[in-house]
């Protein structure tokens, strides 16, 4: 889907404000970008005040559901692009595009929903990855971001409501893996990373690189 | 059709289906292995259900190709998706570690001889999903390599 305008100086209906406990977590940058993607989260939408009737989404034909999803995670990230790199941002749209591909689609899927995909954003622009994730998703429409650094794995699961959960995976010669697992709220995430060296996984340079302790 | 065993034997060997949204990839969509999540339970899904490889008849690569022509012909193979095999006891033995009791036993279907599920799989556990993706299911084939 490519048809959303992308324009960063769209008027916005600001919702309700962020919870304190991000407020404090967040640089005054990030708390200001999680007050924009809320209150877009809470504007009720042009179409939503129709008067006739609306299919719910679960009977609308496949496409429709695909390309609404798509919409919304992409006027989300609109709201948030002055502080996104354009390249960054044009291949983000070309994975949230592949994911959503209806010749893909597994049936009984749910597609990306806004509030897990607020969280995602939250937490890249409070991690400021310098590598880009794989993105997948969850049967629920949770976004899944997934660095690999050889053969070790960071993954994250963004739930509804600003929480995430994780799994990493570190491996050494000849012996069984490492795996550490958390569930946090979105403003402990680079903190509950840290301890694994964050540079292992979203630096350009760690690519491939051994994890030293 | 083979008689019907309970539990699949420690040696043999199953194949899992995985869609494309499950499939683990870097920033460039280049496919590097599975997601936990493509071993998950949905819910009200009892057991995961995977293909017993050593059902069919032949050497590897014939058995490989009679799963997914299987797979093929009972559920919607989308081009991108893949395939995931795993040994039995290397399973078993990555869930017991994570403090589950599986089993691996012989479900054939009406149009699936070869169906077989994973019973007692616990739905949310990361590092168990985790361990199955990258250590269990070590052998990816992906769809489109297959004639």
């Amino acid at each position: 889907m490519s048809g959303v305008v992308f324009h960063p100086q769209m008027p916005t209906v600001l919702g309700p404000t962020v919870p304190p406990r991000l407020e404090e977590a967040f640089s005054a940058e990030t708390n200001e970008i999680a007050r924009l993607v809320a209150g877009l989260r809470n504007q009720p939408s042009p179409a939503s005040l129709r008067s006739e009737p609306r299919l719910a989404p679960d009977e609308q034909p496949l496409e429709t559901r695909l390309f609404d999803a798509l919409a919304a995670v992409k006027i989300l990230t609109a709201q948030v692009a002055m502080h996104l790199d354009g390249e960054w941002r044009r291949k983000l749209f070309g994975q949230l595009d592949s994911l959503h591909d209806p010749e893909e689609w597994e049936a009984g899927d749910e597609p990306v929903g806004p509030s897990s995909f607020a969280t995602f954003l939250k937490a890249i622009l409070s991690i400021r990855p310098e590598r880009r994730p794989g993105l997948g998703l969850s049967h629920t429409g949770n976004i899944i971001a997934a660095w690999t650094t050889g053969r070790d794995r960071l993954t994250i699961e963004f739930l509804p409501n600003d929480r995430v959960r994780w799994v990493l995976a570190l491996y050494h010669d000849g012996e069984e893996p490492d795996r550490f697992a958390g569930q946090t709220p979105v403003s402990r995430l680079a903190e509950g990373i840290t301890p694994y060296h964050s540079e292992h996984w979203f630096s350009h340079e760690s690519k491939g690189d051994e994890f030293t302790r | 059709m083979k008689a019907k065993v309970t539990n699949l034997p420690d040696e043999d060997h199953v194949m899992r289906y995985v869609s494309w949204a499950r499939l683990r990839r870097d920033e460039d969509d280049n496919v590097l292995g599975f997601l936990g999540e493509a071993f998950q339970l949905r819910p009200g899904e009892e057991s995961l259900s995977v293909n017993w490889l050593e059902y069919f008849d032949g050497d590897r690569d014939t058995k490989i190709r009679m799963s997914v022509k299987t797979f093929r012909e009972t559920i919607t193979v989308r081009t991108k998706s893949a395939f995931g095999i795993g040994n039995v006891a290397k399973i078993k033995e990555i869930c017991r570690a994570n403090g589950a009791s599986v089993r691996i036993v012989y479900e054939p279907t009406d149009d699936n001889p070869s169906h077989s599920g994973i019973r007692r799989l616990p739905r949310d556990d990361l590092s168990l999903l985790e361990g199955l993706a990258a250590d269990a299911f070590v052998e990816l084939l992906q769809n489109t390599a297959i004639p």
